[in-house]
């Protein structure tokens, strides 16, 4: 190792050791010099007749003691013309075996015991002082990979407790790897994914004037050297000779780090100009290294992120539509824990996800022994199971009736991944059936249930029985009545009397004020409909009477009713517009039932030809009439009655 | 950008506060300064780094200059509001050995008193 210019020249220890030894120096002693690089760079000693004149002659090979003569020019440079000496002796200062100077003295024989001390002393101050700088340079360079290190843990730190990155994260990133890098100036560009534009999201030391204007795509100068193989997986260092307006601010150099996201570049830390405490120099490999290290960590956290947004999204997505859908569904994993369940399985089993995820279904489901026991079964031997109108307990103890499906999951690789159950909710349906039993028969509420096409306009001709049945006088009766005391009295003749019409199978049509309209044989016929609809009306007059002795103690006067029945052809189906559509039969068959009801007495039961011919028992209850006219029929009307006393 | 936003002198301590990047600039300016005042007698000098939350081991090693020239007239030197990345700078280039820090300018001068 040459020694350096400072290590020789420098030093208040080893100029305090020259002086001490021209004191003490034997007899003989004229001067100690430093050379490097073929110059004087110090001297102290007896001669003041020093020169600041190099001396251009290489000594360092010299490593033993010689004699030279007073023309020399070392020699000369040490003793003036004046002295009378001739012959000098020269002992080489040697540092790590190189001669680095001499300690000069007059040829008086061997070296004194005074200047070999001197010399010995000045050799051993040169090495430590040597291993001293060795040191000092050793725990800098520790220092500032210690600064590098930290930064990279920082910068992970930093991104580690960011569930997203921000426009201030990004801020301290930059911070971070300016300051390591010792950068003068830096920004983070990154790409608006709609427009692909690339704009500094965080800038720092780089003034309004010098941040760069204009539209930076992937498609053009720098951006689009930053996407060539060559500088993708490396990032790259440009100077002012490479023209990029972007990195117009530097002076030196740049160093410009992708950040790419799915092997596509979605933004780039800058770095421009290094500093030193003796100005501006260019960054170097070493400082491109470590700066694509810590850009690196920023492209694999990006990626992460977006990942897990893109994550979210697809999570959020599938609790939209779980949330939206109206079955229940639970997933269990392969050890029987609750890994999901959607907002209708919460409302099935009367619990909350987050009170039973990763509970084991056996304290989830521990009052259903039945769906245990299934699950028990299905844990041995998987396979798609399903259970149709099972009781489930829910956690406040009401039960409901249910339809499960079991279906075992697989993983990729073909193992069982555990379980989705699925439940429909069948309460929901019985209480819709229940509430439509209330308004329409059981047969069409089955009908429309079951039958998809059942809810299409339209009708079809078939034989139907139709009844009417009408309060006389009631219009009368109501005048005396307050509002209130009408509504009730009507609710309790319809309580019965549709109660009876469904009895014997027969659709409530429509009620028209205290009419009602009631239809035998659809939407199925059966055999029965003239009977069924004759005994409804026995019963009505029969139930009718009940019914006056319980409203004439509260008061009110006796309901009087007469009925009319006709058979026929008529035109059944829905009829309306798609928004309201009513079940009906509509024709002149229809017509001439009404006309019987209004032409039948207080007591009266009215029925036509059709009817009489058809019915199957208590034809002898019933009497030939005057035949009636009635409108839109050309003929009179062949017509039989049943009053109270044949009944 | 990067400056000395305020010189103060309480109690005979030069309180010196900064903006930004305390870099080799930011850095020559405080030695600047703060070499005018220690010709004039200042011995005690704080500097407010609140404002300036990045730093380079240039600036760093400018500061410990600064420590060598208060040295010279046994003078002290005191950081105060540190953000912890700084703070980790400092500590790391050594110069939290020569110096003082803390949380506050008004601890830091109660220190320095």
């Amino acid at each position: 190792m040459s020694p350096e210019r400072d290590e020789i020249g420098r030093g208040h220890e080893l100029v305090r050791l020259i002086e001490q030894g021209k004191q003490q120096a034997a007899p003989g002693f004229l001067e100690v010099m430093f050379f490097a690089a073929k110059t004087v760079v110090a001297s102290a000693g007896g001669s003041s007749r020093f020169s600041d004149d190099p001396v251009l002659v290489d000594f360092s090979t010299e490593t033993r003691p010689f004699e030279v003569d007073s023309l020399h020019p070392i020699i000369s440079q040490v003793v003036s013309g004046e002295e009378s000496a001739d012959k000098f002796q020269v002992f080489p200062i040697l540092l790590d075996g190189t001669s680095v100077g001499f300690l000069i003295a007059e040829s008086l024989g061997l070296l004194s015991a005074l200047n070999q001390r001197l010399l010995s002393d000045i050799e051993t101050t040169l090495l430590r002082s040597r291993h001293q700088k060795l040191l000092a340079r050793t725990s800098s360079q520790l220092r500032y990979k210690t600064l590098e290190v930290e930064s990279l843990i920082d910068i992970m730190s930093i991104l580690d407790q960011s569930p997203s990155i921000t426009s201030e994260t990004y801020t301290t990133l930059l911070f971070t790897i300016i300051s390591v890098l010792n950068a003068s100036k830096g920004m983070i560009l990154f790409r608006d994914p709609s427009s692909g534009v690339f704009s500094p999201i965080s800038a720092l030391n780089i003034s309004e004037e010098e941040m760069p204007k204009g539209l930076f795509t992937s498609k053009r100068g720098l951006l689009k050297a930053l996407t060539n193989d060559e500088y993708r997986h490396t990032g790259a260092i440009f100077g002012p000779e490479d023209g990029y307006s972007l990195l117009s601010s530097a002076t030196e150099n740049s160093i410009v780090c992708p950040i790419i996201d799915h092997d596509e570049l979605v933004g780039c830390v800058i770095a421009i100009d290094k500093e030193t405490r003796n100005g501006l120099m260019r960054f170097n490999i070493r400082d491109l290294r470590l700066c694509h290290s810590l850009t690196k960590k920023i492209s694999l956290v990006h990626r992460n992120i977006s990942l897990f947004d893109s994550l979210n999204k697809s999570s959020k997505l599938v609790d939209s539509i779980m949330s939206s859908v109206t079955t229940g569904l639970i997933k269990l994993n392969q050890l029987g824990e609750i890994e999901y369940l959607n907002s209708a399985a919460e409302s099935i089993l009367g619990v909350s996800q987050s009170e039973v995820r990763d509970q084991h279904y056996l304290m989830v489901f521990d009052q259903n022994n039945e769906l245990i026991s299934l699950l028990e079964d299905l844990e041995t031997g998987p396979q798609q199971l399903f259970v149709e109108n099972a009781m489930i307990i829910d956690r406040g103890g009401i039960s409901r009736n249910v339809n499960m499906t079991f279906a075992p999951v697989y993983t990729e690789s073909r193992h069982l991944d555990g379980f989705v159950i699925s439940f429909e909710d069948l309460s929901a349906l019985s209480k819709i059936t229940a509430t439509f039993k209330r308004y329409v028969s059981k047969d069409i509420v089955d009908t429309v249930l079951n039958d998809s096409e059942s809810f299409e306009m339209g009708g079809k001709q078939q034989e139907v029985c139709i009844l009417f049945s009408d309060l006389r006088g009631f219009t009368r009766m109501s005048e005396k009545m307050t509002p209130p005391q009408i509504v009730y009295v009507l609710n309790q003749y319809f309580e019965v009397m549709i109660d009876l019409v469904f009895q014997h199978g027969g659709v409530l049509d429509k009620i028209i004020g205290d009419e009602l309209m009631v239809l035998y044989g659809v939407p199925s016929k059966s055999s029965c409909d003239i009977d069924n609809a004759i005994a409804t009306s026995m019963k009505m007059f029969e139930v009718l009477e009940q019914l006056n002795q319980k409203i004439e103690l509260e008061g009110f006067e006796r309901l009087e009713m007469g009925i009319g029945i006709n058979f026929g052809e008529v035109v059944s189906g829905n009829i309306g517009s798609t928004r309201q559509m009513n079940y009906t039969v509509i024709g002149d068959e229809v017509n001439l039932a009404s006309r019987l009801c209004s032409n039948a007495l207080a007591g009266e039961l009215l029925i036509s030809r059709s009817v009489y011919e058809r019915m199957s028992c208590e034809r002898s209850r019933f009497t030939e009439k005057t035949p009636i006219k009635v409108k839109g029929k050309s003929l009179p009307i062949d017509i039989w009655s049943c009053t109270q006393s044949q009944r | 950008m990067n400056s000395i936003i305020n010189v103060e002198s309480i109690d005979e301590i030069l309180v010196l506060k900064t903006q930004g990047y305390l870099n080799k600039d930011l850095g020559e300016e405080i030695l600047e300064v703060a070499k005018e005042n220690i010709v004039k007698g200042t011995a005690k000098i704080v500097i407010n780094l609140e404002l300036s939350n990045i730093v380079n081991s240039i600036g760093a090693s400018i500061m410990i200059e600064l420590i060598e020239e208060l040295q010279e007239v046994d003078g002290r030197l005191a950081f105060c509001s540190l953000t912890p990345i700084v703070e980790k700078t400092f500590n790391i280039m050594g110069l939290t050995k020569y110096c003082e820090t803390f949380e506050s300018q008004e601890s830091a001068i109660q220190g320095m008193s």
